[in-house]
């Protein structure tokens, strides 16, 4: 008997829990839409996707849509890995016979889209356009062409991975427009390989974007000279060694101090490093390198013994040397031969 | 840390159904389909199967689908 009414309580129970935990969910699902309206678009640009079988009036909703959540996810997760580095996303506005002449007059660059049958070369060449038009702008200009190439096309690509399907537009960037440009340019190419080498390792977006971003930041609109493209080369040379580097045990610790670019790099990696000596080794470099003059300080480690020595040591850095004026962590996956690693970055902030 | 104070970007594309309409409209329409017309930069033919962009630079220009082409568009933006 105390089971069956057990039972019936249980029921009723649920009964009255299970209608708000409905109203819970729906109101969770909200939530979270509106904190990702890209995820929203994405699911709407599903459904315009298979009502184009049967109807072809929703085209242009479901490119417009299809390409603004696409882009909008890898512009988020660009801003996680260095804030402030491509815009928040973007607006996509249809150009007709209406408005042609105002656009025109605007001086805006109208990009053609053709129909959702040759939606790959469109995404492609939206995502193109993205980054030619609104990346790093005013930053850009500091570069030699082959690294303006370079890092356009590591960024389309980047842009292009994060889409969730067969990944046929990315199919289509690798045959057309990457594959025919490397292989038209030796020099692009090794360029772009040093690029690519550097994404896996993370160091893509967090150091030498940021870097140059900030670079841009001081200079624009100066004209740029020889001296700004020598600087910029050599930033990226300084870089290439970490790119390639495995162990960590040849190059552990470095810094650039020129003109307009100032960091330095510290991994904690070394093996026995931290069990024998603590944090007080790095700690004092790091201290040497401000005094020397770099303004971000990148303090890498992987793993979770190096990660947790990471936060420390950043935390210490940051209570004792009042130099050091802010700092940002960013946590990531690291490639150590093939095998993927959690990894962290800190980025200390040095005032003048 | 780093103010992030970048706004939405505005793309601004021309749907396929839209081409011939509007290219009528800037007075172009009969050039572009008699294969008058020739990308600004390397001055290719600019057809359906390789018009990339157009814009304003005394007068409308058109470019082609060569990446050198698209490369020289971002100095324009």
């Amino acid at each position: 008997m105390d089971g069956v009414n057990t039972i019936t309580i249980a029921w009723g129970s649920l009964k009255i829990i299970l209608p708000w935990s409905g109203w819970l969910l729906l109101l969770a699902l909200v939530v979270y839409l509106y904190k990702h309206p890209e995820e929203f678009d994405a699911w709407l640009a599903k459904i315009d996707r298979f009502s184009l079988k049967f109807w072809s009036g929703r085209e242009k909703q479901f490119i417009q849509r299809d390409i603004r959540s696409r882009i909008n996810r890898a512009s988020k997760k660009i801003n996680k890995e260095s804030e402030g580095l491509v815009t928040k996303g973007v607006e996509i506005v249809w150009v007709n016979q209406e408005n042609i002449e105002s656009f025109l007059r605007k001086g805006k660059v109208i990009v053609r889209m053709q129909h959702h049958q040759n939606h790959d070369r469109n995404v492609v060449n939206a995502a193109t356009h993205y980054v030619t038009k609104g990346v790093l702008h005013t930053s850009k200009i500091y570069l030699s062409e082959e690294m303006q190439t370079a890092l356009n096309l590591a960024l389309i690509k980047k842009i292009l991975c994060e889409e969730e399907d067969s990944g046929t537009s990315t199919d289509y960037f690798f045959a057309n427009v990457l594959r025919p440009t490397l292989s038209a340019n030796t020099n692009l190419n090794k360029t772009y390989d040093v690029v690519e080498k550097m994404e896996r390792k993370g160091l893509f977006t967090r150091i030498l974007l940021r870097e140059i971003r900030l670079m841009g930041k001081k200079l624009y609109p100066s004209t740029p000279t020889n001296r700004e493209f020598r600087e910029t080369n050599d930033f990226f040379n300084f870089l290439e060694p970490f790119a390639s580097l495995e162990t960590g045990n040849s190059i552990r610790d470095w810094e650039f101090v020129r003109d307009d670019i100032k960091m330095g790099i510290l991994f904690v990696a070394q093996l026995g490093k931290l069990e024998h000596e603590g944090y007080r080794p790095y700690i004092k470099r790091i201290n040497e390198k401000i005094t020397r003059g770099a303004q971000n300080i990148y303090l890498f480690g992987r793993k979770p013994n190096n990660i947790k020595a990471v936060k420390e040591i950043a935390k210490q850095l940051r209570a004792e040397n009042p130099k050091v004026v802010d700092y940002r962590v960013e946590k990531y996956d690291s490639f150590l031969r093939s095998e993927k690693l959690p990894a962290i970055c800190i980025v200390l902030k040095a005032g003048r | 840390m780093e103010e992030n104070n970048i706004k939405k970007e505005e793309l601004e594309f021309l749907h396929d159904n839209d081409l011939l309409p509007v290219l009528e409209k800037l007075g172009l329409k009969d050039d572009f389909l008699a294969g008058k017309i020739k990308c600004a930069f390397c001055g290719s033919v600019i057809t359906e199967n390789n018009l990339y962009s157009f814009f304003e630079d005394n007068g409308v220009k058109f470019c082609c689908t060569k990446e050198s082409c698209i490369k020289e568009i971002e100095k324009k933006q």
